[in-house]
């Protein structure tokens, strides 16, 4: 019979069991080690007042992780609420930049890849696309991770993100477009001239 | 006639939600003749693909 139901280490030792982990998932969606810091704190802090409630039906972390999440989102609500919101111009130069003026087709079309299956296996791809992430502006970066990694439905990114969605698509296409041009240039075009 | 910048939008709408069939037809049209969006399209792929690595 497998209803195996599990217990919670001592909380004292969440910190050195988990607190890399849970760091890393913070950093790698707010980019801001301070703020990173704060939110595996108040998650500690939250899974401590909570310890009772755990049902024992997730592993340790992966409930740590869960609560993470709720203070990632309760995070980015409430900088949405406190800074306008510059990524959300109806203009972008940048990705005005990639089409051409007079039809919108594209100035430099994109190119096929090769591989990319193998290149996720790569570490130094994973360098060359965390620092192509960081080169985005933040509201994209989040709006991309939150879909992208965290699977968020438009309607959760929308709550998330306080934002209608039609802003949502297009902070989410320009996201897609910067990503895919900076990993044309720095990933896979690199690689086309090494052959 | 649908522009590259137009279709390379739908194309990313289209991760997130289903598009209207018409518009499904009018992009579909367009990937027969723009090579361009067609690696777009397949970069989306990417993109995903590399998302979901990064969640495991």
């Amino acid at each position: 019979m497998n209803d195996v139901t599990r217990t919670l280490s001592d909380p004292a030792t969440w910190l050195d069991q988990h607190g890399d982990s849970l760091y890393r998932f913070a950093l790698l969606r707010v980019r801001n080690p301070t703020t990173a810091e704060d939110l595996v704190q108040e998650t500690l802090l939250a899974a401590w007042r909570a310890k009772d409630s755990f049902a024992g039906q997730a592993a340790e972390r992966t409930w740590l992780i869960a609560i993470l999440k709720n203070k990632l989102i309760d995070h980015f609500r409430r900088t949405s609420r406190e800074t306008p919101l510059p990524d959300m111009a109806d203009t972008d130069d940048a990705i005005d930049a990639l089409f051409m003026e007079h039809n919108d087709h594209w100035a430099h079309p994109p190119s096929a890849w090769s591989q990319p299956d193998n290149a996720l296996e790569q570490a130094e791809f994973w360098r060359v696309f965390q620092d192509c992430l960081a080169g985005l502006p933040a509201r994209q970066a989040q709006a991309f991770t939150l879909t992208e990694v965290d699977g968020l439905s438009t309607e959760e990114l929308c709550k998330a993100l306080k934002a209608q969605p039609s802003n949502v698509w297009v902070m989410l296409h320009r996201a897609r477009l910067r990503l895919r041009e900076c990993l044309e240039q720095r990933w896979f075009g690199a690689q086309a001239e090494n052959r | 006639m649908l522009s590259c910048k137009e279709v390379s939008l739908l194309l990313s709408k289209a991760c997130d939600q289903k598009l209207p069939w018409r518009t499904r037809l009018a992009v579909r049209l367009h990937l027969l003749y723009c090579r361009g969006c067609t690696q777009f399209e397949k970069h989306l792929q990417v993109l995903r693909a590399a998302g979901r690595h990064l969640a495991q």
